[in-house]
């Protein structure tokens, strides 16, 4: 062989050998439910926001596992408006006076995807799932509380027992997070059971799911146990809701304006108003539950252990102009730690310290920080310099903390900007390296927004990284968590809120809606009072 | 010649096992303790660690869980993702073809453009087609691919309505991605091209070749372009390994599963039953693609095999 290989061959074989790469041995066909095949109609692409850890609503720590989720599963009950439910899976329900101890009686039609009916002892073993440490549920162990054990009463009657009183289940049980999925698919599929396959009675089932790309749900023929809070009964309209993950905010707007996808969630606020020019596009604009965008302070650490450099940032920070320069004005200057819709929110927040630049000079005077020659204040020898930690992923955050450093400049206090990626970031922050670090929550139960901000147990590396301990306010948030009394449970909340804002452990810069975009075309879109789940189960598509 | 491919092909498995044992060390050479690592964030007990050491097989002398993984690995079994329980195998069996598709595609446009204004510049050296080429290859290399990006999809997507802006599977979606990509490392490719055939012009060979009354086209493929692709080709092996691994923001702002992502995205939580794996399949490709640039060099160069 003169000339060996032909340029050809060689290029022959290159291509073999890429091809070797290309081909699939990795590639598993993965057990799943049986599809559930139906007369094509219409297809709902909805371009989310981000990649998720699993399809199982009950382990994840994805809200957008959530919002998907909520088409496989049926939540116990629904919940029309803060405080107000409707039945769902649960026909009806009692409470015991003390709230330790739920009573549900089930619908007798109910089957999950795979066939098995929907019984009492499915409810235990969803619940008690949950609790189990082997599970590492997130979002649902949160939300389950001081859960005891499931009383099953009869084929179709649960009592849920608590070992505190816990006057926020039924809220907690609205969510998809609480979801009852079926014992017989999560002995057959055991450790797929979740990663790649999940189970429930929803309107929808998965028909297929390409990790961290798309996810494809199918309607559910069976379906007939719509919640009275819909428009009908039986089948969804749509045959399928693919949930197409799309994390580049301008890629997913362009998704939308050329109609690859029919509906997108988290539209990013600098195109709003572009959007809504659009004729063919309608946005949804839902004030979201939950606690907005604050600030934590660390309250163990040297200068910001002080009232008076707290209450400086306070009196300082423009909140209207933040919401203005970096949330487009999409963003409502915020108050409180509790959203306006949220039940016991209190309005006087917003009066009790308005911004006042004069008084916060005055403060720090009063607090003994002198003006030093550099422009940074001084207190025996130390400057007043404050370290802002924040995640570099988001770019809003660091224009925030730019904005927030420019402001505390004149008053004297050095804003140091440390940006950090995902895994640095919250070494730091669980640590309490931070003088100061962004929050943004969602919920739709005010007694545990406020837990997770304020109660003791969660400080020292977990969600209260202002690292406040206060033996009265664990007192407080404890009994917002028992009392099921709406008035006393609207002053308790009114109270801890006031204490928060007297002690200014945080500051509430701005209160986010939930922004969603869909083609015209689309009609029928639910989205529930928080602004949290958009809903398609009364979907249609025109042509 | 073949005996040549055999004698490379023989000299990557020491390659191969040596990336096996550096990925294997990984594990083992970051701060901490594995078991920690594979614990994640949450408090766990010394008894849950003592757990997780028995069934990861820490407990063992190290040499034994080096030959256990090796075994594991030729059994295509890479463990689950600690972030999402799904086997590793799977999560990048999902996007390997992808992945592939758009280095291949994007290789091929940056191979084709490179070269094509590389030679056109050299041979044209200081007309204005050689100006042209290279103002372009200069806007090229400094262009940051995300604007890039982002202007095809106004453009074509948006504007014009040609391509859609995301997804994988199917000509038409590759189309930007590729372009965006390709076009990059096309301006790369086109100045080291350009010097290099202006460096075999000026050889002596070239000018007997001329002397000789060779036509020109014949001087050109046969012995200016053969000689200069010497470099070129070393460089476009280790494009395409990049390319195939490397195009994290293209994935990322046209919403497409590729290698790229999957390991940035594992490296920033920490997931490493994916990172293992995403690096060894990167690396066995990059051996892959080194044996064929070997392979090539002997047949551009016949001195090369006989060394």
């Amino acid at each position: 062989m003169s000339r060996g290989m032909t340029r050809r061959r060689f290029l022959g074989a290159a291509g073999a050998g890429l091809g070797a790469a290309a081909l699939s041995p990795f590639l598993r066909t993965l057990p799943r439910p049986e599809a559930v095949l139906a007369q094509s109609t219409d297809t709902l692409i909805y371009g989310m926001a981000s990649p998720f850890d699993t399809l199982d609503v009950t382990t994840t720590t994805s809200s957008y596992v959530g919002r998907m989720g909520l088409h496989i599963v049926d939540p116990l009950v629904w919940s029309v408006k803060a405080g107000e439910y409707a039945p769902s899976l649960a026909t009806s329900w009692t409470v015991s006076p003390d709230a330790t101890a739920y009573t549900f009686t089930l619908r007798e039609d109910v089957k999950f995807h795979d066939g098995t009916p929907l019984n009492a002892e499915a409810v235990k073993v969803t619940f008690d799932r949950i609790v189990d440490p082997a599970t590492k549920a997130q979002t649902a162990f949160s939300f389950i509380g001081p859960y005891d054990r499931s009383e099953v009463l009869g084929t179709h009657q649960v009592r849920v027992r608590f070992k505190r009183p816990y006057a926020a289940f039924l809220n907690a049980a609205s969510t998809p997070y609480l979801g009852i999925i079926s014992p017989t698919a999560l002995r057959r599929y055991g450790q797929d059971f979740g990663p790649v396959v999940f189970v429930s009675t929803g309107p929808f089932s998965i028909q297929s799911y390409q990790s961290g790309q798309e996810i494809t749900l199918i309607r559910n023929i069976n379906y007939n146990w719509a919640s009275r809070v819909h428009k009908h009964n039986g089948p969804p309209y749509l045959q399928r809701l693919v949930f197409r993950i799309i994390t580049e905010p301008s890629t997913r707007m362009a998704t939308l304006e050329t109609g690859e996808t029919h509906f997108i969630e988290d539209v990013p606020p600098t195109d709003l108003e572009r959007v809504k020019r659009n004729p063919r596009i309608n946005v949804i604009e839902v004030p979201q539950a939950g606690s907005g965008w604050s600030v934590m302070f660390n309250q163990q650490r040297p200068p910001t252990n002080e009232l008076a450099v707290r209450r400086a940032f306070q009196l300082t920070i423009d909140k209207e102009g933040l919401a203005k320069s970096v949330w487009s004005g999409v963003h409502k200057p915020a108050c409180s730690p509790l959203t306006p819709n949220l039940f016991g929110f209190d309005p006087e927040t917003c009066k009790k310290y308005p911004r006042n630049v004069d008084q916060a000079r005055r403060v720090l005077d009063e607090a003994g920080w002198q003006m030093g020659p550099d422009g940074v204040r001084v207190k025996g020898g130390q400057k007043l310099q404050v370290n802002y930690y924040f995640r570099t992923e988001n770019p809003k955050l660091r224009e925030m903390t730019a904005f927030i450093q420019a402001q505390m400049k004149p008053v004297g206090v050095d804003v140091q900007l440390i940006g950090q990626a995902g895994p640095a970031y919250f070494q730091s922050v669980r640590t309490g390296l931070h003088h100061v670090q962004y929050w943004w929550d969602t919920g739709t139960d005010p007694g545990q927004m406020l837990r997770i901000l304020y109660h003791s147990s969660n400080a020292g590396g977990g969600s209260n990284r202002n690292n406040y301990r206060n033996a009265e306010m664990d007192t407080l948030i404890d009994q917002i968590g028992a009392e099921g009394n709406p008035q006393k449970r609207r002053e308790l909340l009114i109270k801890a809120q006031q204490k928060a804002l007297d002690e200014q452990i945080m500051i509430f810069l701005t209160d986010p809606p939930s922004l969603f975009a869909h083609q015209r075309t689309v009609s029928d879109i639910w989205v529930d009072w928080g602004g949290l789940y958009p809903y398609f189960y009364d979907t249609r598509i025109a042509r | 010649m073949l005996e040549y491919v055999a004698k490379r092909l023989l000299l990557t498995i020491p390659t191969v096992v040596t990336i096996t044992l550096v990925v294997f060390l990984m594990l083992h050479a970051v701060p901490g303790d594995p078991a920690i690592i594979f614990a994640g964030d949450k408090n766990v007990t010394p008894e849950q660690l003592a757990v997780v050491r028995l069934e990861m097989g820490l407990d063992r002398p190290i040499m034994v869980q080096y030959i256990d993984y090796l075994s594991r690995i030729l059994v295509l079994n890479l463990g689950r993702s600690l972030y999402s329980r799904i086997p590793v195998t799977h999560e990048i069996g999902n996007r390997v073809s992808s992945s592939a598709e758009l280095a291949v595609a994007a290789f091929a446009l940056a191979s084709v453009l490179g070269i094509l204004l590389g030679v056109v510049s050299a041979l044209w050296r200081s007309s204005w087609v050689d100006v042209a080429a290279m103002s372009f290859a200069i806007v090229g290399v400094s262009m940051p691919i995300f604007w890039l990006a982002s202007m095809l999809i106004f453009v074509f997507a948006i504007m014009l309505g040609w391509f859609p802006v995301t997804g994988a599977g199917g000509l038409n979606r590759l189309v930007l991605p590729a372009l965006a990509l390709g076009m990059i490392s096309s301006a790369t490719l086109a100045r080291l091209v350009r010097s290099s055939v202006l460096e075999i012009l000026s050889q002596p060979y070239v000018t007997t070749a001329r002397s000789k009354g060779l036509r020109e086209i014949v001087i050109l493929t046969r012995h200016v372009l053969k000689n200069a692709f010497i470099p070129v080709i070393t460089v476009m092996g280790l494009q395409f390994g990049t390319l195939l691994s490397g195009a994290v923001i293209t994935e990322t702002v046209f919403a497409r599963p590729g290698l790229g992502k999957l390991l940035v995205d594992a490296i920033l939580i920490k997931d490493f039953p994916v990172i293992q794996a995403v690096i060894l399949i990167v690396s066995l490709i990059y051996v892959l693609m080194n044996l064929l640039v070997d392979v090539s060099y002997a047949f551009l160069d016949p001195r090369i095999r006989f060394d």
